[in-house]
């Protein structure tokens, strides 16, 4: 086998392919034939070291672009939730709008914060993996909305899954690793996600009780508000690292 | 000199050889070479991992050409490479400075 067939090769495996590949591939073949003898090193080192490389700036730019589509969802989001009428669709759907748009609100800062800091393996395949987290969210969000009966949700679906094909981009020259937890981005982590679901669930209460003149109202919103926060920490703590450092 | 002791330096080296005028891989390695008298002894391969990141960083730009009837792809510095090019030339002259003061 050629060496440039090696290094293609070795290439893909460390997840490394289309045009890119063929750059690099025809840069070393332009090498040799300006030095035959050059000590271009082994392929397969070569490759992990190009992943090495890139995988830093591809993760930060994935994150940093993957935010960029959920702020248009959100916008999307609120301009809907301003504008639309309430009569038609299902209010669940509606219900899962709301539901995902937090998830994505959150799982987006925290990749951010992760993407835009993080050096080793695991910190890059945690903030990938966050930003994958938000992106579905956002996808419930602009499925949640057409379910509700506002198709503006849909706007936001391209810039989405543009978003996801970046982040698969960067997470395939990511290999695992131990990522720290979540007190490498907030200081006093416990505190700090304590007093933001209270908060939520203060707002949701007061937006019941003074948008609806019903303090039942505001009660039972809180209340699903705070189960739903609960619910939220507890299946997505370990995915978006809102614990404890693991190995993923 | 190992690869292990130019670890940190690289990407100004490689800056700052492009900072004389756009050049293909090989011709870096060579100017780098030819520079040092040597004495940067490199792994030719690794340079290039180097040249992608630089790039994706926005550090550099690159185009194709052709040479010999072959595709050759040549680097140059943007705006930014040169800013960073003249931090990395503040920098290592304050520490060889510091370094200088400590071992004469």
């Amino acid at each position: 086998m050629s060496y440039a067939s090696e290094l293609r090769n070795e290439l893909a495996r460390a997840g490394i392919r289309g045009a890119q590949a063929q750059r690099i591939v025809t840069e070393f073949e332009d090498h040799l034939a300006c030095d035959p003898e050059a000590r271009l090193g082994a392929p397969r080192e070569l490759a992990a070291r190009f992943a090495s490389e890139l995988r830093v700036v591809r993760t930060r730019r994935a994150t940093v672009g993957a935010f960029v589509a959920l702020a248009l969802c959100g916008v999307v989001f609120l301009v809907t939730v301003a504008t639309h009428s309430r009569s038609g669709g299902s209010p669940w759907s509606a219900l899962a709008a709301i539901a995902c748009a937090q998830i994505a609100l959150v799982a987006g800062l925290l990749a951010l914060m992760r993407g835009l800091r993080a050096r080793s393996a695991g910190d890059l395949r945690l903030a990938q993996r966050r930003g994958m987290v938000a992106i579905l969210a956002g996808a419930g969000v602009a499925v949640g909305l057409t379910g509700a009966g506002a198709y503006t949700g849909l706007v936001a679906l391209p810039g989405l899954v543009l978003a996801a094909r970046v982040l698969r981009r960067a997470r395939a020259i990511t290999p695992d690793g131990e990522a720290r937890g979540l007190e490498a981005d907030l200081p006093l982590p416990r505190v700090t996600l304590t007093l933001l679901g209270a908060s939520v669930t203060g707002v949701v209460l007061l937006q019941g009780v003074v948008g609806e003149k019903s303090v039942q109202e505001g009660l039972l919103r809180a209340g699903v508000e705070g189960v739903g926060l609960a619910l939220g920490v507890l299946l997505l703590g370990s995915p978006l690292a809102l614990r404890t450092s693991r190995r993923r | 000199m190992k690869a292990e002791q130019l670890k940190g330096h690289l990407d100004s080296l490689i800056l700052g050889t492009l900072g004389a005028g756009p050049a293909h891989g090989y011709a870096v390695i060579e100017e780098l070479k030819r520079r040092s008298a040597g004495a940067f002894d490199l792994a030719e391969g690794t340079v290039y991992p180097v040249l992608h990141r630089l790039e994706a960083e926005g550090l550099l730009a690159s185009t194709w050409t052709e040479a010999s009837g072959r595709r050759r792809r040549v680097y140059r510095l943007t705006r930014r490479g040169r800013a960073a090019l003249d931090g990395g030339r503040r920098e290592w002259r304050a520490f060889a400075h510091a370094v200088d003061a400590v071992l004469a």
